[in-house]
């Protein structure tokens, strides 16, 4: 039997289980990551506190590793924080796949898109550019993107 | 040094705006939603809050908006920190009285330079 034939043989029980498989899973991925980055933060709480009450004879001596160690820690402060953007879309995932599921209306405006279509227009815009890889991505605003790290002062 | 409140419903976010900002030499208190957030600020006056959008129970731009209507907040600066970059939601942040936007993912030098500016 070719893929395409199996495929079309799945009946509508068959996709609700697997829809509330990879909800589950979803789910299970994202309560598995709290942990560990918890314990990150901890640590990265605990090498900034003895980088900061380190006396002034012992900051002269290990200045340049200190400023290595600062850098890195900037690094870590930054990237940490990708964490909570994958918390997010795996979240938006969880929620469309419950939605779908349940045979429920999407509350998109949460998501910064303000209509379904809106967020299908978005990632039929953007489909061509990574369409085998960051589904995820897909689930995020472009304007985002281009965004990060920005600071605007009103 | 300043006392800030740190709001987001993410653990791994207010822990790494707190860490940012203990390390420069600041205080912080968290809040897990804007509810949270509020109910602390009527109970002692900030220098800064920086809190994220999308929360539970109460959302940033309200709680900006809330936080504009006690008397102890209307001068204080009020700085949203989040993953949304629209036109439109910058404007209802503005019009909220939001004092600033940053967009997620912060670089800590720019997060503890906008704190500085708007401190002054």
């Amino acid at each position: 039997m070719s893929e395409t034939t199996s495929m079309t043989t799945i009946d509508t029980s068959e996709t609700a289980t697997a829809v509330e498989a990879a909800a589950l899973l979803v789910s299970l991925a994202i309560n598995g990551t709290h942990r560990p980055v918890e314990k990150l933060g901890n640590a990265l709480e605990r090498l900034s506190r003895a980088a900061t009450t380190s006396n002034s004879q012992e900051r002269h001596s290990i200045a340049t590793r200190e400023g290595q160690s600062a850098g890195d820690l900037a690094i870590c402060l930054e990237s940490l924080q990708f964490h909570d953007r994958l918390m997010q879309q795996l979240s938006f995932v969880r929620d469309l796949l419950t939605a779908i599921l349940k045979h429920e209306p999407l509350d998109m405006a949460a998501y910064g898109a303000p209509r379904w279509e809106a967020l299908i227009a978005l990632i039929r815009r953007r489909a061509p550019f990574d369409a085998r890889f960051e589904l995820f991505d897909l689930l995020s605003p472009a304007e985002a993107r281009e965004a990060e790290g920005s600071c605007e002062l009103f | 040094m300043a006392r800030i409140l740190a709001v987001d419903d993410s653990p791994s976010m207010r822990k790494m705006v707190a860490v940012t900002l203990t390390a420069a030499g600041h205080s912080v208190a968290q809040a897990n939603d804007g509810s949270e957030a509020l109910a602390a600020a009527r109970q002692e006056v900030f220098d800064v809050v920086v809190t994220d959008v999308n929360m539970p129970n109460m959302d940033g731009i309200t709680l900006v908006q809330e936080l504009r209507n006690l008397a102890a907040y209307k001068f204080v600066p009020l700085l949203i920190l989040t993953t949304e970059a629209t036109a439109e939601r910058k404007s209802q942040g503005k019009e909220a009285g939001a004092t600033g936007w940053l967009v997620k993912p912060f670089n800590p030098e720019r997060l503890l330079a906008t704190i500085a500016k708007v401190l002054r």
